[in-house]
């Protein structure tokens, strides 16, 4: 047996942004990896992996690629990595989108929650589905990864809350607008948690059910946690979910999801 | 695997000393999906069992501290009659001793999850009078008198070895310990977490979504260390040493000062494969420091 453990190479530590970085790792053997999936990487210096969406990867060159937002110290620290650093990788984890061919797809992005939407477009892209891409920043500035998403999308819609790129406004209302235009047979989507508050507001009624003008739809989600494993057995990462059968339970972010059926998705206040 | 590393306690033979601490293994299926075949340990142990399903606490449930961190979990499990019929007989086919950590918020809910127990063919018990994130567990493991009852309880309705778990947050664990051993336990395993909390300044706010819960890790070893001596001291039946073990040489440390046996926690879930590492070490420094049995480390400290 593989085990999900990896000691990887920095190749490549470039920012995106003044507070976004772009890591690329290098691996001596590569697993199977499914869009959506993530990677949880020891932080030299700290008792706590930090899990982030894998962005890109590459089964010929056995390279992984990260993004993340410099938020705290474990960021911080990561972001002073050299070229030619060992990193600790468990990976790849979670269970990734669903993997389906032929279908027309919205994908729906807030702010950061871009990164494991891309390499889900490009798989989406390969497998013939259509895809439609709602990405939301807060500015210009953060708008990233533009030219990577419109490379594999039938179309890119912007929406920035300061209007200084794409629509003034939030990506949320603009799937609703579109929703006819395009007709999705899926939805996916990661951002923050208000943003999923925001898409199950919208499609879903009081009651649970899909609201008829979005009949036909099904919403996939990324969800973030705070993590103590990564593979679940601390059971640290839990999501309120409620089955179509009935089952109410407390999920695990990391290993039953990232990716939730956000219809199953149970927000407590 | 060479027998180097073998124990023999509770009348239970175990390849190695090491065993996973209730609450960083689940039921075991994950880290032998994802990492190691999980029957490369002494020994297996459930997440904390309790009478009924319990979802437990509201998130966030984790928190990293300096060399630590922080756990709220509130021992959500599926609780006892699903383990017996889903999760045991994968815990059993490894050929390890199988130990369920039993807990409950009364004397009548230990025994009913032990009373289940008896029925099945698991190995040993494991009583939890210490999880510090459920409303009553603490005060069942804070209170001598409270631990004899319940773990005399307990030892009316089972013949299987029955190890008590012990909180760190008394004045003496020992005195603790003496209680249960006079009630009938066969062993003393402890430390559990130290009781702690984060704030978050921004929000003012603890971390936690219980607002505090149980440090482990690194920063909890020499706490540990001390208890387990402490223990060890006081009482005469064998003791299973954790808090914070992250390599061989803590391990040997814990045996040191009394441990007949060891269960790694944190460090399971930060680093699962330090421990196919830690008994493939452990058996070396057995190999070169001339030792043919554990037996002769237990309790050899000057």
């Amino acid at each position: 047996m593989q085990p999900k453990h990896y000691i990887a190479n920095v190749v490549a530590l470039e920012s995106l942004t003044f507070n976004v970085f772009k890591m690329t790792l290098q691996l001596k053997t590569f697993p199977k990896i499914k869009p959506g999936q993530f990677l949880n990487i020891k932080v030299p210096g700290f008792s706590l992996r930090r899990p982030f969406g894998i962005s890109h990867y590459s089964e010929k060159d056995k390279t992984v690629s990260f993004c993340f937002m410099l938020k705290g110290d474990g960021t911080k620290e990561l972001a002073k990595a050299k070229v030619g650093d060992t990193l600790d990788v468990l990976m790849p984890l979670g269970n990734g989108f669903l993997q389906i061919k032929n279908k027309t797809v919205a994908i729906v992005s807030g702010g950061i929650g871009l990164f494991p939407l891309l390499p889900t477009a490009k798989g989406l892209a390969e497998a013939g589905n259509k895809v439609h891409s709602f990405l939301g920043f807060t500015n210009k500035d953060a708008a990233i990864l533009l030219d990577e998403f419109k490379a594999h999308s039938t179309s890119t819609t912007i929406a920035t809350d300061d209007g200084s790129i794409g629509t003034k406004g939030y990506v949320t209302d603009l799937i609703v607008k579109e929703f006819d235009k395009i007709k999705p047979d899926y939805i996916f989507a990661c951002g923050p948690e208000g943003m999923f508050k925001t898409l199950k507001q919208q499609f879903f009624t009081a009651d649970n059910t899909l609201k008829p003008q979005f009949a036909g739809t099904e919403i996939y989600v990324s969800l973030e946690q705070r993590m103590a494993c990564g593979f679940g057995v601390g059971k640290c990462c839990n999501q309120h979910v409620k089955l179509e059968s009935g089952d109410d339970h407390m999920a695990r972010v990391c290993c039953d999801g990232p990716v939730f059926n956000l219809k199953e998705v149970v927000f407590d206040v | 695997m060479s027998k180097l590393l073998q124990r023999k306690v509770f009348g239970l033979e175990f390849k190695n000393p090491i065993i996973p601490a209730s609450g960083c293994f689940n039921m075991g299926k994950e880290v032998d999906a994802n990492f190691f075949p999980i029957k490369i340990f002494g020994g297996l142990m459930s997440k904390g069992i309790t009478r009924a399903n319990r979802l437990g606490n509201p998130a966030p449930r984790v928190a990293e501290t300096a060399s630590g961190m922080l756990n709220a979990v509130g021992l959500q499990n599926p609780g006892v009659d699903h383990f017996i019929k889903h999760d045991l007989p994968f815990l059993k086919k490894q050929g390890s001793p199988v130990f369920a950590n039993a807990c409950g918020n009364t004397v009548d809910d230990y025994l009913y999850v032990v009373g289940q127990l008896e029925k099945t063919n698991i190995d040993a018990i494991e009583l939890n009078v210490s999880c510090p994130n459920v409303k009553m567990g603490l005060s069942f493991g804070t209170d001598a008198g409270a631990v004899e009852e319940v773990v005399s309880a307990v030892r009316k309705i089972t013949k299987k070895p029955l190890v008590v778990k012990l909180t760190p947050n008394v004045t003496s664990p020992a005195l603790i310990a003496k209680a249960a051993e006079n009630a009938g336990a066969d062993g003393i395993s402890l430390i559990n977490t130290l009781g702690g909390m984060a704030v978050d300044i921004k929000t003012r706010k603890p971390v936690l979504g219980n607002r505090a819960g149980g440090l482990s890790g690194a920063a909890v070893k020499p706490v540990a260390l001390k208890m387990v001596h402490d223990v060890y001291k006081a009482v005469k039946i064998p003791v299973i040493g954790l808090g914070g073990i992250q390599n061989y040489k803590d391990i040997i440390e814990f045996m040191l000062v009394g441990a007949t046996l060891v269960q790694v926690g944190t460090t399971l879930m930060t680093d699962p494969m330090s421990i196919p590492q830690m008994i493939a070490d452990l058996e070396n420094w057995c190999k070169e420091n001339k030792i043919k049995n554990l037996d002769e480390i237990v309790g050899g400290l000057l």
